[in-house]
């Protein structure tokens, strides 16, 4: 995931280069107001947004995912038959915001929860893979795992030093 | 291994374990999966032997991400506590409806379950998962049987448990490196996903609409009382 920055800084290259041949049109300058969170994190890595048609702003990037998050909501105690935990609603409000606020170039993700009902996010990248999971009181256990290297990340989402280290190992920022 | 480790090995792992310490239990009494040497189910053929084929019913739908075509890793770290269920090839149909319908019964406030799809694993490549942190193999395969929900009824003789080694309690970054060590059997899992209306004909299929239908519900603790 972490090679999704460089992905990034590619794209911003060219998006600069075709800009200044004004060959595109419909891109978002940054900062803008009322715009959705995932286009404002975006824009907060300074990285271009394209949109599909010139003036046209993609609302959510994720849709399916946090329609999947929302229906899960609904889930009961033992889901799976074994004894899992019903969804703990907070951590599932946390996952929608964390989701929303993905850059463009994030990994695919896959959604679930833990058998304590907690939300989890999975991204999965070929040999890379990272989970985050999210606990009812803001804070996270993320996982990364590039080619057998791991890195184990506990604190709260809005700590400097979770929030470095989480950005050093996914390639983007951590916000819900 | 002698008679007394075979009696002890059955003790550990009769399939009422509850506090999620029967990875840390078993392996601290009998490390580097010794039980395996043993049949310790109640009704079991035998050990599991690596040539078999094991798999796993997935059923929440919070294990499998449909969207991203993803099972969710963290559903596997049951390895790491008192275990992962799964069953035998040579498994009946009557066997697999058994464990089915456990799996599927529900509260009447509950809302119907269903199978979503099967993971198969053969036991061998299982088996041949290793890492230095443990200091050899990461997984055992156990021929554990476990109570059926209604006790009174036997349990079902090919259930199996996958259990995960892990690092000692004082090892630095532990956590991190059972999470390792889950990620490898999730890895595995991943390139065996078998659907619902490809096992045994279909039959899981049956049992589906049958819980859709409303079918498979527990009876209510208070009439019955």
């Amino acid at each position: 995931m972490a090679d999704r920055t460089s992905f990034a800084k590619t794209y911003i290259s060219v998006s600069n280069f075709m800009k200044s041949t004004a060959l595109v049109a419909g891109e978002i300058a940054c900062p803008l107001p009322a715009l959705p969170p995932a286009i404002v994190s975006s824009c907060r890595q300074n990285v271009m947004v394209p949109a599909s048609y010139p003036g046209i702003v993609q609302l959510e990037l994720f849709p399916a995912v946090v329609a999947r998050l929302e229906e899960l909501r609904g889930l009961d105690e033992d889901h799976d038959g074994e004894g899992a935990q019903a969804p703990v609603q907070e951590t599932l409000d946390i996952a929608v915001g964390f989701v929303r606020a993905l850059p463009f170039y994030a990994p695919t993700v896959a959604v679930g929860l833990s058998r304590e009902g907690y939300a989890v996010a999975e991204f999965h990248d070929g040999d890379e893979f990272g989970q985050v999971i999210f606990q009812p009181d803001w804070s996270i256990e993320a996982y990364h795992n590039k080619n057998g290297k791991s890195v184990l990340i506990e604190g709260g989402i809005g700590e400097q030093k979770t929030s470095d280290e989480f950005h050093r190992s996914f390639g983007f920022r951590l916000e819900a | 291994m002698t008679l007394d480790s075979c009696v002890e090995c059955a003790k550990l792992l009769d399939g009422t374990a509850s506090d999620d310490k029967q990875a840390v239990r078993v392996d601290d009494a009998f490390p580097h999966c010794q039980c395996e040497a043993h049949s310790v189910g109640e009704g079991s053929p035998g050990p599991v032997d690596s040539s078999e084929f094991i798999y796993r019913m997935v059923v929440s739908p919070a294990s499998v991400d449909w969207n991203a075509k993803k099972l969710i890793e963290d559903s596997f770290r049951d390895t790491t506590l008192n275990g992962f269920s799964v069953f035998r090839d040579i498994a009946t149909d009557d066997d697999i409806n058994a464990i089915a319908i456990d799996r599927l019964s529900r509260k009447s406030t509950a809302k119907p379950r269903t199978v979503q799809a099967l993971i198969r694993f053969k036991v061998e490549s299982v088996r041949s998962i290793e890492s230095e942190d443990v200091g050899g193999r990461l997984f055992c395969v156990y021929d554990e049987t476990v109570p059926r929900r209604d006790e009174t009824l036997p349990r079902v003789p090919t259930h199996v448990t996958i259990l995960q080694r892990l690092p000692p309690a004082k090892v630095e970054d532990r956590k991190r490196l059972m999470k390792d060590g889950t990620l490898a059997l999730y890895r595995l899992a991943e390139m065996d996903l078998v659907k619902v209306e490809n096992f045994r004909d279909g039959m899981l299929v049956d049992l589906n609409s049958r819980s859709l239908g409303g079918d498979f519900v527990l009876p209510d603790p208070v009439a019955q009382a």
